[in-house]
């Protein structure tokens, strides 16, 4: 019953979000303005009919109704409640559902923080975004309906839950990327807005900049949500595999970024008009591709969607009519800017644009090393190939190198012409002391040192000097200063995250240790400067799966703790999943997972130690701290 | 010269889509094109019921569809009423291909929700299912007279799908009889 | 020169630099890192001690486990030919008995197929695409 009203409550929707999509058609036949002024209410109205929708289909959930063939396909009676409102989105249609929430969440929060403005803008703005609601829910309700019932006769249980996705973190990475991925929306939708009526300014720019900043907030956090899952649920140790969904997300994020970057110069200075509104349009396609990488089943990865080549062509009729429509009106809307300034190569203006183009660069050769094999098996009839991960790592380090270089300096660049460069003697002290004891540090901590490491603490030092150190001290020279550090706090927290970033992949990236043994109960091996112990297999049960546990101590010098290390027995679907054990501490973590039974009382035990990993997340996670912390400064200058 | 830094975005994304529309129609075609028009392959398994063993020759009542189904499919379970009405109106002709499937929970699923299967070929390895380049359950295949697989449809069997797939095809198939 | 004519020329010795250190990565980073898959009776084109991936379905009964170490040798098939592949170190959660599965590593002198990594994905309903796609093509 709850479940119709929801599948009708997304046909109201699809109907509504039509007429706000299209209104601005009847405005330009009929030059009523009344046909502007109702695409809010509209807008509004489609939000609250998805949300009733969605909590009808959580309710459908948590009440175990059966009837509902997606229900059936991921759930279980005796999934936990928690579990069971997650699985609303742990599958394609009603991950689809989730998205849509996301994006009316978007062009509702975009209507209250602009209520006061210009009638025409923000009318073309929501019914651009209507027009992608409305693709998506069309395409929901025709090729991928969640309340499709399974009638007459319901199943007493349901499948279970993947128990893959039984699990907190990976609970709440869909809706944070989502709200990622379909905030990208709203830049496009403001360019195309601007294109139209022809108000590319600096208020559009400074509007652009926070939803820009707020959608690529959410991707990294969404992002660093996925590679901490992979890498505690996952088993192998692993954080990021250059698998083509987390290049899915990779991508929007590079562009995302180059993105508020280029509008802080159209902002202030009226350039890169072009720019950033090829950046918006160029995210949004990223985000639509990345969906329709994930969803049309032509991709192999370790949690692709699946399944149809007709979803791929609805998606991608999708893709076409939105990215070719707004490149169609980029192209023709040529628009004449009034006499361009002129800047030298040392200037902020150039270092933006070697920004942009760094990343764009970047984002497209990532881009196509995902696409490339279909590329190989379409040329080479059908040869199935696959793009190793050396791949990605050899063409990110140079630009990784550029962009921290650039990442050093910028703040000191002047805008039209650098005069001053004092900041380059002083920042090159600063780092190069830096290095120098963070170079002690590993090589105290480590023993060795390469020049792979040497590349990674040269960078973390460039950046944090030039962002943070030489900040510091120009602040505490000039009194105005500390409030000009305050001002940039957006930016220094995420310009640092990128340093810690960099320091715990170069590091993780070398010092890593793993082995995989075999142990008696009672003995114990030793990796590097760690003794595991294994002590001893446990039984037990969960709530819906049974259990069996190895007891590890860990010893360095004293005992630092015992973890245990899982392998589980999901009882409805019979699948294994290991749990692996994991220490975490400061400078590194200890890493087991339980392999097989090998003899009596023996078992096989992969042993890892991974330095500095969490740096790499609380490095990404200051990024995301700081993104938000700017588009909070913007919201109050609205 | 701006004019054509202009419009270049628009033409790389044009090249974009058309070849990922190529790829996916690809995909499509090399979905439906196998084993069309082609014999039924051989193949040796027991029943689902009992351990007897049945091959192609044991396929006798053709015309026919072939249905594949599991207990662990749920889609199947929508299709399945429409089958039990084609059965029941003899309309035409079913075995079942049990796929991947643990033997006991499908019998007792046929026990209880209806057995629209002339019998069930049991295909627990998936063998038989290779050779018709199945993917997965549910999926449907018109047999003809002679043994000649004449259509296949992935996914569930709707009466729509029924009508404009299957049907139209039986008809002619019936036609040339005479 | 003229000074937006320098700014235009720099602008464009950045983007045509940028693009072709790119280009030379993605090149020889293609070129030296595509890994081709191979079904067991694809093989003969394979070169041996070359990293390829192979994939097939797990044969019943043939998993054989060395006592007290982590090696462990199996064969895989597509229906037309076999494979046997040796592996040392702890499987996957999904391998098993009849599944679908994915190996990386090379073909030794002896036609066997040495794995250093072994993967099994999704549920045990599912089969990796590549296999399935070659499996099928063998009719």
């Amino acid at each position: 019953m709850i479940a119709e009203i929801g599948h009708l409550l997304l046909i109201g929707s699809l109907v509504v979000s039509f007429l706000a999509g299209f209104s601005p058609l009847l405005r330009f036949l009929t030059k009523d303005d009344f046909f502007y002024e109702v695409i809010s209410p509209l807008n509004n109205l489609v939000f609250l009919l998805i949300f009733l929708s969605f909590v009808s289909l959580i309710y459908s959930f948590l009440v175990d109704d059966f009837s509902v063939a997606y229900i059936a396909n991921n759930s279980n009676t005796l999934l936990p409640f928690y579990y069971k409102l997650a699985a609303t989105w742990g599958a394609h249609e009603g991950s689809l559902l989730l998205w849509i929430l996301c994006l009316c969440f978007w062009s509702t929060s975009y209507f209250f923080l602009n209520r006061k403005k210009d009638v025409e803008f923000v009318a073309l703005t929501l019914s651009v975004l209507n027009q992608i609601i409305f693709a998506f829910i069309a395409f929901t309700l025709f090729t991928s309906n969640p309340f499709e019932r399974l009638l007459p006769i319901a199943p007493f249980e349901g499948a279970d839950l993947n128990p893959l996705l039984q699990d907190f973190a990976f609970t709440i990475h869909p809706p944070l990327l989502y709200l990622g991925y379909s905030g990208l929306a709203v830049p496009f939708a403001l360019s195309l807005s601007a294109l139209i009526s022809k108000k590319i300014d600096s208020i559009w720019a400074r509007d652009a900049r926070l939803w820009s900043l707020l959608s690529s907030g959410f991707l990294t956090l969404g992002i660093v949500l996925g590679s901490w899952w992979a890498y505690y649920e996952l088993g192998w140790g692993g954080w990021w595999f250059w698998d083509p969904v987390e290049n899915a997300a990779f991508v929007p994020w590079l562009i995302s970024v180059a993105m508020f970057h280029s509008l802080i110069v159209t902002e202030r200075r009226g350039l890169y008009k072009n720019w950033s509104i090829l950046l918006s349009i160029l995210a949004f396609a990223a985000s639509i591709l990345g969906t329709f990488l994930v969803r049309s089943g032509i991709l192999t990865s370790v949690h692709a969607f699946a399944l149809d080549p007709e979803r791929g062509v609805f998606i991608l009729a999708i893709f076409a009519y939105f990215i070719l429509g707004s490149l169609i009106f980029y192209s023709i809307m040529n628009n004449k800017l009034p006499g361009r300034s002129t800047y030298n190569m040392i200037s902020k203006e150039f270092g933006f644009l070697l920004n942009n183009i760094l990343l764009v660069i970047l984002a497209i050769s990532i881009m196509f090393g995902t696409l490339f094999p279909l590329i190989y098996e379409a040329i080479y009839d059908g040869e199935q190939i696959s793009v190793g991960a050396p791949y990605y790592e050899v063409l990110i380090l140079p630009f990784a190198i550029a962009l921290s270089f650039l990442q050093g300096v910028g703040l000191y660049l002047s805008w039209s012409s650098t005069r001053e460069f004092s900041f380059l003697n002083r920042v090159l002290i600063e780092s190069f002391s830096l290095f120098i004891i963070i170079s002690l540090l590993v090589f105290l901590i480590f023993g060795t040192l390469n020049w792979g490491t040497f590349l990674a603490i040269a960078m973390f030092s460039w950046i944090f000097s030039g962002n943070f150190i030489d900040m510091v001290y120009q602040s505490s020279q000039v009194k105005e200063l500390k409030s000009v550090l305050l001002r940039r706090l957006g930016m220094i927290s995420a310009h640092l995250g990128t340093a810690f970033l960099i320091l715990g992949v170069g590091i993780v990236t070398t010092f890593s240790l793993e082995r995989e043994v075999i142990l008696q109960k009672g003995e114990s091996y030793q990796l590097g400067s760690t003794n595991f112990v294994f002590k001893e297999i446990r039984e037990s049960k969960g709530l819906n799966y049974s259990i069996q546990s190895a007891g590890i101590e860990i010893r360095k010098g004293g005992l630092v703790d015992e973890i245990s290390a899982e392998k589980r027995n999901y009882l409805s679907s019979n699948q294994i999943m290991t749990e692996a054990a994991i220490k975490p501490t400061l400078l590194q973590d200890y890493y087991v997972t339980l392999g097989d039974q090998v003899g009596d009382g023996k078992w096989s035990f992969k042993l890892q130690i991974k330095p500095f990993i969490r740096w790499i997340w609380f490095g990404a996670i200051l990024i995301a701290l700081g993104t938000f912390v700017s588009s909070f400064r913007q919201t109050k200058r609205l | 010269m701006n004019r054509i830094t202009h419009y270049l975005p628009l033409i790389f994304f044009i090249f974009l889509i058309i070849g990922l529309f190529t790829f996916l129609d690809n995909e499509e075609s090399d979905l439906r094109s196998v084993l069309l028009d082609k014999n039924f392959p051989d193949f040796s398994l027991s029943k689902l019921e009992n351990q007897e063993i049945v091959t192609k020759n044991d396929l006798v009542e053709l015309p026919s569809l072939l249905n594949v189904w599991a207990t662990w499919c749920i889609a199947c379970r929508v299709e399945h009423p429409f089958l039990m009405r084609l059965r029941n109106e003899s309309t035409i002709n079913i075995y079942g291909l049990n796929y991947k499937d643990d033997r006991s929970k499908a019998i007792n699923l046929l026990d209880q929700i209806g057995d629209p299967y002339e019998f069930s070929i049991f295909d627990h390895e998936g063998i038989l299912a290779i050779d018709l380049g199945v993917y997965g359950a549910p999926e449907t295949f018109l047999i003809d007279k002679s043994g000649i697989i004449r259509v296949r449809h992935v996914g569930v069997l709707t009466p729509e799908v029924w009508e404009e797939k299957f049907n139209g095809v039986l008809n002619n198939l019936k036609e040339d009889e005479k | 020169m003229h000074p937006l004519r320098k700014q235009r020329l720099y602008v464009v010795l950045s983007i045509v630099l940028g693009t072709a250190i790119a280009a030379l990565l993605v090149f020889k980073g293609l070129s030296e890192n595509i890994n081709l898959f191979y079904s067991p009776s694809d093989l003969q084109k394979a070169q041996i001690n070359t990293q390829i991936r192979v994939g097939g379905m797990v044969r019943k009964d043939s998993i054989i486990r060395v006592e007290n170490s982590l090696r462990v040798s199996f064969v895989i098939t597509d229906f037309e030919e076999d494979l046997v592949v040796n592996y040392d170190g702890i499987l996957p959660d999904l391998f098993s008995e009849e599944a679908g599965i994915v190996a990386k590593g090379k073909i030794n002198e002896e036609g066997i197929f040495v794995a250093n990594e072994v993967l099994a994905k999704h549920d045990e309903n599912y089969m990796p695409p590549e296999v399935a796609k070659t499996l099928k093509d063998k009719k």
